[in-house]
């Protein structure tokens, strides 16, 4: 048996690939893993590779308008160095600087991260500050799902055979804002989230994002402690407060399992913490 | 000067330019691929293994089980506990074990019908913690053992521990706890095995290639000399390369086949069917007067060896024999167990057991120095060992005991840090100290290395060793040596290394071995060349031998260098003579045998010292560990190649760190590096300085002694006390994880 592998130049070629059941090549950070493993066993080579990591329009970088669109192929190390991305998505840029290593960064896209849709996904936590919605394309045409829409279970997503995700519409920020990315790891290079935590707040909590990784089946926005940031006089007890909330909803949703000891005073001090330093950096004096 | 310098690394070139054929690159076109059939349960009864879909697999050519194996059926790397099945033959002891071995035209084919088999097994009880296997009605690992599940034991008397414990001023007792550690050396085990005038030809990446060929040759019921093996490059060992891995599979495949065979371990592979670092679980009384002087320890040590004993003799021994560290304590009781279980099994791993140890006696001494409220640094000056003093066996130090000069080295480095850092908790940092004691060579028992040199008549000199370089640079160390003593330039002299077929036996590259004991044996065997020309001169020019000088291949008579000769010329007159100029060495340091009672005796001919300290910084919010600095001192007698050295204590404390924060081998968790991690650069903290002390030895080359493990054994505890200052509690569980901090920081803890 043969391998066939496309380097697709645009869409159509690509959606052309994907209808005769070929595997989406991203990068392949992922991919090559899961393909070794299987391999392993005794299975084969799947039959079509797709790599769309050539496809102008999955390389857009297009943040300086109303409607910011990142291409899926846009690769983390570009996301790490790019001068839009510090200006406009700075928590993004500071995620993409913790995935893996420059080798892995190098490769790995974000659209390949999720899709992939690991509960730790360090791109995934990042997009869901942002609001991304997917831009799901198939021989069919378009569709749009955000984040929780698209992606159902630990890396488990809607996409349907044929799909191919060709980018992400993203949520413009209040003028002002402040973005956080932090990640806890067991090592400082090419280590999957223990835990990792994005974060976007202007001094009137016009619209505060405060999202969770590695701590659900995909990273969820906290939306409780989001509503409780935009009522309350914003200081030392509400970030307190803050940290207490996210810890429960962590226990809520996942019940008090082995990673709890750790895992809920961990995330009680990272959403303190990070919300005590973001208000600084606002300049906000009490 | 040779020695003392630091010359390009033998084969670097190549290594560099990738054209270094290492264990895993064997191979040529038409070679069958052998794949293990590992089981995944354990322990269990084999009812039936299925084999019909595996055969049917297209390219497969052969399956082999037990029933296979010509010869001995039980392997080992110790000759009194060989009891390692490398086929399951009835009872899988451990998950992991291999109960078939596939021979197909290609790896898919192979390892496709590896998945083909069908083991048809009924589960056994189990036991997979080392104090419930000592226990009575434990199920047996290995049944009908007349010990049970104890594997090996040693036990260290000297003077009276719970009389003296009754009458200090000031007694510590604490439970430490180590986990099971990968090797993860970077090039998995590989190799290759074909037939040449009937004979069975082994290349394979190995540690130990006198050893391979002897188990192999029992394995396939053959004359030693009908076996050969070849070390290929190899790319790391750590101890994972002692033991026989691929070795045995390759042999009994080609024997059989009369066909070329390769394999090569996957990282799941090299995972699940390689030894492991004992876990250790050591309770220590550590008793000490009013100055600070330790005056008694009691320890209760014991670990799991899974389900082969591999080296558990040997870890035993020097886990017990270095319980107290590098300090005199007059009054000692250890007792050390090593239990088997149904884990996979356990073997070495740079230090044998001593850096468990460590953590515990450096654990014990920074409590007691905190108890009385000295300091740590000058509470380890005060006990450690010197000249005349005694250590756990009872062997009187003399000649290179560095460990005071090591500390002394330290202090400075340690002082500033400790002056910038402090000693609170409330920081998030933490300065920590750690020095260690380690017995070069193999313990009370004779390891001796051979060597042969020969000068040619057309001015080549020869190195023949058999000591496997496997990355530490024994190739550069053991020709700096011989270009040293026979006055030429290293690059002059060429090698022939680790061929069991050209070289003779030089033991394993292991116990930090190879610089002390090979060194000595080519010592020993240029100075049989060098007395073969000095009669042949002395003979030729009519002149008294005992007044010939050698140097830069010519000799003369002191005094009257217009009348040398060059070497070369008298070699070619020994050839006339159908004579070869070819000196054989043999070095086997003294030591005794230890009181089985008592575990008194001299372990070792001579011992290598260290002191590191670090600086940790602690995310109290978080529990991540950095570890910023570490500075170390090591005392190797003499450093033929300092950048050799200085590599060595750098790898030490990068395996050191991932001892100390990371690495946990849990049986059916870890399958790979996927979740087993282990430092990345990214980890590494910044190293300065790297001191070496200079204790000459007076048995060792040019003074020197070993560094190869020594180098990581500070490390782990080292950083234990700085976590341990940083979180206002001793840390004495390793991995420090960052459950295991948060759990200190949250006071969850409640043993102190």
């Amino acid at each position: 048996m043969t391998t066939t592998y496309l380097a697709a130049r645009n869409l159509e070629e690509a959606l052309a690939g994907l209808d005769r059941g070929a595997k989406v090549l991203a990068g392949g950070t992922d991919l090559m893993v899961h393909v070794r493993r299987a391999r392993l066993y005794g299975a084969g080579l799947p039959e079509h590779f797709v790599d769309v990591t050539g496809i102008p329009d999955l390389n857009r970088i297009d943040l300086d308008t109303d409607k910011p669109f990142l291409g899926a192929a846009v690769t983390f190390r570009r996301l790490e160095t790019d001068e839009a991305v510090a200006r406009q998505c700075p928590l993004l840029a500071q995620a993409a600087a913790t995935v893996g290593s420059l080798q892995i960064r190098t490769l790995a896209t974000v659209g390949g991260n999720v899709a992939n849709a690991s509960p730790a996904a360090d791109g995934l936590t990042a997009l869901t500050a942002l609001g991304a919605r997917a831009a799901i394309a198939s021989v069919n045409g378009v569709r749009h799902l955000s984040l929780a829409e698209l992606i159902t279970a630990p890396n488990t997503t809607r996409l349907l055979p044929g799909e191919l995700i060709v980018g992400f519409e993203l949520d413009r920020p209040p003028e002002g804002s402040v973005q956080r990315f932090h990640k806890i790891g067991r090592r400082r290079a090419v280590v999957i989230a223990r835990m990792n935590l994005a974060l976007s707040m202007d001094r009137e909590m016009t619209d505060p994002r405060l999202v969770l990784g590695a701590c659900f089946p995909s990273p969820r926005r906290l939306t409780e402690v989001e509503r409780l940031l935009a009522s309350e006089t914003p200081g030392p007890n509400v970030w307190k407060e803050a940290g207490k909330m996210a810890a429960e909803q962590f226990v809520n949703a996942c019940g008090w399992r082995a990673s709890a000891p750790y895992k809920v005073p961990a995330v009680a001090n990272l959403v303190f913490r990070t919300l005590e330093s973001t208000w600084a950096e606002l300049g906000v004096t009490e | 000067m040779t020695i003392g310098t630091s010359p390009a690394r033998v084969g670097s070139l190549e290594k560099a330019l990738g054209r270094a054929r290492f264990g895993a690159d064997q191979g040529e076109r038409g070679d069958l691929f052998l794949v293990c059939v590992r089981a995944d349960r354990a322990p269990a009864v084999i009812d039936a293994l299925e084999l019909d879909r595996a055969l049917a697999v297209p390219g497969v050519v052969r399956i082999f089980t037990a029933a296979d194996i010509p010869g001995e059926k039980l392997l080992g790397i110790i000759a009194v506990s060989k009891d390692q099945e490398f086929f399951a033959d009835k009872i899988i002891r451990h998950r992991g074990q291999t109960v078939a071995l596939i021979a197909a035209e290609t790896e898919s084919a192979a390892r496709k019908a590896a998945q083909a088999v069908e083991i048809r097994f009924t589960e056994l009880k189990g036991v997979f913690d080392a104090e419930e296997a000592l226990a009575d009605d434990a199920p047996l690992v290995h049944p009908g053992r007349a010990d049970g599940n104890l594997m090996s034991r040693r036990v260290i008397r000297k003077g009276d521990a719970e009389a003296a414990l009754s009458s200090c001023a000031v007694i510590h007792e604490a439970e430490y706890t180590t986990s099971f550690i990968e090797h993860t050396a970077l090039e998995t085990e590989g190799g290759r095995a074909w037939i040449e005038d009937d004979r069975v030809i082994i290349k394979a990446c190995t540690q130990n290639p006198h050893y391979d060929q002897a188990d192999v040759a029992r394995f396939l019921g053959l004359d030693p000399d009908r076996v050969r093996v070849i070390q290929a490059e190899t790319g790391g060992g750590f101890g994972g390369k002692l033991d026989v891995s691929v070795q045995p599979y390759l042999g009994l495949a080609a024997w059989l086949l009369k066909r070329p065979v390769r394999m090569v371990y996957t990282r799941e592979e090299s995972f699940l069917g390689t030894g492991k670092r004992h876990p250790f679980r050591m309770k220590c009384i550590t008793g000490a007067d009013a100055d600070g002087h330790l005056i008694a320890l009691k320890m209760d040590l014991s670990a799991d060896t899974g389900a082969f004993a591999s080296y558990a003799l040997a870890v035993a021994t020097r886990a017990a024999v270095h319980g107290t560290g590098p300090y005199y304590i007059p009054h000692v009781d250890i007792d050390c167990r090593l239990a088997y279980t149904n884990n996979p099994w356990a073997g070495a791993m740079r230090g044998f057991g001593v850096p468990q140890a460590a953590l515990a006696h450096e654990g014990q001494i920074d409590a007691i120095a905190d108890k009385l409220g000295m300091d740590r640094l000058e509470i380890r000056v005060l006990n450690a060992l010197r000249p005349g003093l005694s250590t756990a066996t009872g062997h009187v130090l003399s000649g290179s005991v560095g460990i005071v000069e090591c500390l002394e080295r330290i202090r400075p480095v340690y002082e500033k840090w400790l002056a910038e850092v402090g000693t609170s908790s409330k920081t998030g940092r933490g300065v920590g100290l750690g020095a260690m004691i380690y017995g070069i060579g193999n313990t009370s028992v004779s390891n001796p290395s051979t060597a042969q040199v020969e000068w040619t008549p057309d001015g080549r000199i020869i190195l023949f060793t058999g000591a496997a370089d496997i990355g530490q640079g024994s190739d550069t160390v053991l020709r700096q040596i011989l270009a040293q003593r026979l006055d030429v330039q290293p690059e002059r002299i060429s090698l022939v290394r680790a061929d069991t077929d050209l070289t003779t036996n030089a033991g394993a590259t292991s116990a930090s071995r190879q610089t002390y004991i090979s060194g000595g044996a080519i010592l020993e065997a240029a100075s049989v060349l060098e007395e073969m020309v000095f009669d042949r001169f002395a003979e030729l020019m009519e002149v008294d031998q005992l007044d010939l000088k050698m140097a830069d291949g010519r000799i003369w008579v002191t005094g009257s260098p217009a009348s040398s000769m060059a070497v070369e010329e008298i070699v070619q007159s020994l050839a006339d003579q159908n004579v070869r100029a070819l000196g054989n060495g043999r070095f086997d340091p003294t030591t005794s045998a230890l009181d089985p009672e008592t575990g008194q005796g001299v372990p070792y001919a001579t011992y290598a010292f260290a002191a590191q300290t670090a600086v940790v910084n602690v995310d109290r919010l978080s529990g991540e560990v950095r570890v910023e600095r570490v500075a170390a001192a090591h005392d190797v007698g003499r450093a033929i190649n300092p950048q050799c050295v200085e590599g060595q204590i750098c790898g030490g404390i990068m395996m050191g760190l991932g001892m100390a924060l990371m690495e946990e081998f849990v049986p059916g968790k870890h399958a790979n590096l996927e979740n087993y991690h282990i430092p990345t650069m990214m980890d590494m903290p910044d190293i300065d300085p790297v001191i070496i002390v200079e204790c000459p030895e007076e048995t060792g080359p040019f003074g020197a002694k070993g560094v190869g493990e020594p180098a990581l054994i500070p490390t782990a505890p080292t950083i234990a006390s700085a976590v341990g200052q940083a979180v206002g509690k001793p840390m004495r569980h390793l991995p420090i994880s960052l459950e295991r901090v948060m759990e200190a920081l949250t006071g969850a803890d409640n043993e102190d």
